[in-house]
C-alpha cells in the first residue's frame, strides 16, 4: 500500500508479499496477507503490531529466512529472489538483522568477537577485508563504535549484560557495512534504562553510517521516538501507513486508534487522573488466522463497525501526505 | 450472589482514590531485609524496606529488573523457600498480625486466602496437566468450606469476564489464549476473596489491547470488592493509570515514595527523574532522551553508600560514604531517601 516513495526509488520495496506456513490437516496459515512496504535511504520505518500479525515473519522474508509464498522483494531495484549466487550473497551483505533476545542469537561457546569476526570472513572479499589483520581492526573498530571497547572482544556471551549483547548484535551486523538494518523487536528484552541506550545507538549510528532500518517492535511509544515513518499491522495486513507525526497525533484507521489508547502512558495517565477513563477496550481477541475473516479483518473487534465492513474488504484511502489507511471509513 | 455479600458488608466507594488516605494500613511493612545464601556468599537483595498499603488501594512498586521487587512480594507471604534465603528481618504487620512470626498453618491460612499473587507469565502459573476447573475449584475448596466450588468456580469466571464459563471449565491451559489464561489466573486469585492482591508483572506479557482489558478488569474487580493492590512493575506508563501511590525501588532499597501525583510531577529522587527521563512517550516529539549511564549494581556487589551514587548527576563525598536516611519531600506522604533531593518541579 506504499506510495510515499514512489517519487525517488527506494531502497527496499516490498509489493503485495504473501508468506504461507503448511500446517496440519493440509492447511495453509497465512502470515502475511499482502503487505506491500517501502524503505527509503537512510529512512527508518516502523512496523509495529500485536504479536501474531505476521510483523516478524515480514521481516524474516525480506532477509530470505522464510520463503516469499508470493509477491516481490526488490533490494537497490533488483529482485531478491531472481539473482545469480554471487549477487544473493552481496545481498546478504547489504541487508543484515538485529534480532529480539541477543541471548539466543549469539552462539553461547564463541567469544562475541569471533562472532563479528566470522561474518567478515564470510564477506571478505566483499568487503576488501583480505587479511586477518585488516579483519580484526575492522572488529575492534566496531566494536568501539557500538560502545563496547576492545576489551569485550574476547569475552562470551554469558559474561555480558543484556544490553551489551545486543550492542555485540548490531556490532555483527553493522560490520559488514550493511545499506539496510532489519532490527526485529530489538529492545524488548531490556529494562528501559538500557533500551534508551540501545535506541540511541541505532539512530546515532544510522545517521553516521548511512543505512536504512525497518524497526519492528510492538511497542509504539518506542517506535514514535525511533521511527520516521509508522506502518500498523493488523492479521497480516497493513491497515494504517503515516509519518510517525501524523500516524500518532491523528490517526486514521480504528484499530490504530485503540491501540494508542490501549497504551498505558505517562503523561495520558497523569492527565486523566479523576477523570471517567476514555480508553477505547477492544472486544474480544485476535482471530485465529486457520480461519479467515470476511470483509475487513478488524471488523469483529472494531467498535465502528457496521454490516458493510463484514462484506467488503475495504480498499486503501489515501489522506494525503503519504497517510494511507485501510478502512471503508477513513477520509 | 455472594459477591454482593461482601459488597454490603462494608461501605463501597466508586472512586477508591477518595477516602483511602485515612484508612488504617492492611499491610505495614517496616524495614524489611531479605537475603540469600549461594554457597559461601551471603547477598542481601532488599535491604531496609517500608511501606504500607491501606484497604481497597492500588501501590505501585516500581524498578528495573534485578532491584528486588519480586523477592519483596515474595517475602510479604512468606513464599521465598528459606534457605537458599535467610529468615528475613524486620517487621511486617498484616490486618495487626506479625507475618514474620507466624507458624506455617498461619501461613498456609493466609496465603491464597488473605494474600494472592497474580504473576507475569500465566502460562507457567497454571497447571498444564489439570482442566481449568479443577484448578479454580482447588483454590475455592482450599480456604472455603461448605461452598459449592463448581458453582463458585462459574461466578469467578463471570466475574472475570469469560463468556464460555462451562467450556472454560473443561478447557486445559493450552487451549486457552494468554488473555484468557490470565483471567483465569486472576479468577483463581479471588476465589477466596483476598484481602490484598499482590500482581507481579500481570501484563507484561500480554499484548497492549489484552493488557487494556486486563487492567480495565482489575480495576473493576477491586472497586467490587475493595481489595487493596501491590501492583509490580517497570512501567511507569501503567503506574499513572492505576496506581494511587507509587514506591520506587533501586537496588534494593525503597529510594522514592509517595502519592503518583506527587512523584511522576515533581520526583524528588534523581533516580525517579532519570527514570522519567528515559520513558518513551506517545506524545513526545523527536527530542533525544538521555539515558541513564552506568547500570542497576548487582546485589553482590553494591556500593557502600547511596546505591544510585555511581550513576547519579547530583552525587558528592557523602553520597558515596553513607547510605541517605528517609525524609519528607513537600507533598503529603512523600518521602524520599536521598542527600540531596531535587526541589524544583520537572
Amino acid at each position: 500500500m506504499s506510495q510515499i516513495s514512489s517519487r525517488e526509488p527506494a531502497l527496499l520495496g516490498v509489493s503485495d508479499l504473501v508468506v504461507e506456513f503448511p500446517v496440519e490437516g493440509h492447511r495453509r496459515l497465512r502470515a502475511v496477507d499482502g503487505v506491500s512496504l517501502t524503505v527509503g535511504a537512510n529512512e527508518i520505518v516502523g512496523l509495529v503490531g500485536e504479536s501474531g500479525c505476521g510483523k516478524t515473519t515480514t521481516g524474516n522474508a525480506i532477509v530470505g529466512l522464510v520463503p516469499a509464498t508470493s509477491g516481490t522483494i526488490r533490494f537497490d531495484g533488483r529482485e531478491m529472489e531472481r539473482g545469480t549466487a554471487a549477487e544473493k550473497r552481496q545481498l546478504c551483505c547489504d541487508v543484515q538483522m538485529v534480532f529480539q533476545d541477543p541471548m539466543g542469537s549469539l552462539n553461547p561457546r564463541l567469544p562475541v568477537g569471533d562472532a563479528v569476526f566470522e561474518t567478515l570472513t564470510v564477506h571478505r572479499n566483499r568487503l576488501g577485508l583480505t587479511t586477518r589483520e585488516a579483519r580484526q581492526s575492522r572488529v575492534t573498530e566496531i566494536f568501539d563504535m557500538v560502545g563496547l571497547g576492545a576489551d569485550f572482544i574476547p569475552r562470551y556471551p554469558h559474561e555480558l549484560s543484556g544490553g551489551q549483547r545486543q550492542r555485540v548484535g548490531i556490532a555483527r551486523a553493522l560490520a559488514v557495512r550493511p545499506r539496510l538494518l532489519i532490527a526485529d523487536e530489538p529492545v524488548s528484552a531490556l529494562d528501559v534504562s538500557v533500551q534508551v541506550q540501545i535506541l540511541n545507538l541505532l539512530k546515532d549510528l544510522s545517521q553516521e553510517l548511512s543505512f536504512a532500518c525497518l524497526f519492528i517492535a510492538h511497542d509504539l511509544a518506542v517506535v514514535r521516538y525511533m521511527c520516521d515513518r509508522t506502518l500498523v499491522m493488523y492479521l497480516g495486513e497493513v491497515v494504517e501507513e503515516a509519518c510517525s507525526d501524523i500516524l500518532f497525533r491523528s490517526p486514521s484507521h480504528p484499530y490504530t486508534q485503540a491501540l494508542l489508547s490501549a497504551v498505558p502512558d505517562v503523561d495520558k495517565g497523569l492527565a486523566a487522573r479523576g477523570k471517567a477513563s476514555n480508553r477505547i477496550i477492544l472486544r474480544g481477541e485476535v482471530p485465529s488466522r486457520l480461519n479467515p475473516v470476511s470483509g475487513c479483518p478488524f471488523h469483529p473487534r472494531c467498535p465502528a463497525a457496521v454490516d458493510r465492513c463484514q462484506s467488503e474488504k475495504p480498499d486503501v484511502a489515501d489522506l494525503g501526505e503519504g497517510h494511507l489507511s485501510c478502512c471503508h471509513f477513513s477520509r | 450472589m455472594e459477591h454482593g455479600k461482601i459488597l454490603n458488608e462494608k461501605p463501597q466507594t466508586r472512586n477508591p482514590e477518595l477516602g483511602t488516605r485515612n484508612r488504617p494500613p492492611l499491610i505495614d511493612v517496616q524495614g524489611l531485609s531479605v537475603g540469600f545464601r549461594n554457597g559461601r556468599d551471603e547477598v542481601v537483595v532488599v535491604r531496609d524496606v517500608s511501606f504500607r498499603i491501606r484497604e481497597g488501594e492500588t501501590v505501585a512498586l516500581v524498578g528495573e529488573s534485578g532491584c528486588g521487587k519480586s523477592v519483596t512480594a515474595l517475602t510479604l507471604a512468606r513464599l521465598l523457600p528459606e534457605p537458599p534465603a535467610f529468615h528475613p528481618t524486620g517487621v511486617i504487620f498484616f490486618r495487626g498480625r506479625e507475618v514474620l512470626q507466624m507458624s506455617s498453618a498461619e501461613l498456609r491460612a493466609i496465603r491464597g486466602g488473605q494474600i494472592a499473587y497474580v504473576f507475569q507469565d500465566p502460562a507457567t502459573a497454571l497447571n498444564p496437566v489439570f482442566r481449568i476447573g479443577f484448578q479454580i475449584e482447588e483454590a475455592v475448596r482450599a480456604h472455603r468450606h461448605h461452598v459449592d466450588s463448581r458453582q463458585e468456580a462459574l461466578r469467578l469466571l463471570a466475574l472475570v469476564g469469560l463468556s464460555d464459563a462451562e467450556a472454560c471449565l473443561r478447557a486445559y491451559p493450552h487451549e486457552l489464549s494468554g488473555g484468557m489464561q490470565q483471567r483465569i489466573v486472576i479468577a483463581v486469585a479471588l476465589a477466596c476473596r483476598p484481602k490484598l492482591l499482590i500482581a507481579d508483572e500481570p501484563t507484561t506479557a500480554l499484548d497492549v489491547t489484552i493488557q487494556a482489558q486486563i487492567l480495565d478488569l482489575l480495576k473493576r474487580l477491586q472497586n467490587e470488592l475493595g481489595m487493596a493492590v501491590l501492583l509490580i512493575t517497570h512501567n511507569l506508563g501503567l503506574v499513572a493509570d492505576v496506581a494511587h501511590r507509587l514506591n520506587v525501588i533501586y537496588a534494593g532499597s525503597v529510594v522514592e515514595s509517595g502519592a503518583v501525583e506527587d512523584v511522576l510531577t515533581a520526583p524528588a529522587h534523581p533516580y525517579t527523574k532519570a527514570l522519567l527521563g528515559v520513558v518513551p512517550r506517545l506524545g513526545s516529539t523527536s527530542e533525544r532522551m538521555q539515558g541513564i549511564k552506568g547500570m542497576v549494581p548487582s546485589p553482590s556487589n553494591r556500593p557502600a553508600g547511596c546505591p544510585f551514587a555511581p550513576r547519579c548527576p547530583r552525587v558528592d563525598d557523602a553520597c558515596r560514604r553513607t547510605m541517605p536516611s528517609t525524609q519528607t519531600a513537600g507533598g503529603v506522604d512523600h518521602q524520599v531517601r536521598c542527600c540531596h533531593p531535587l526541589k524544583e518541579k520537572s
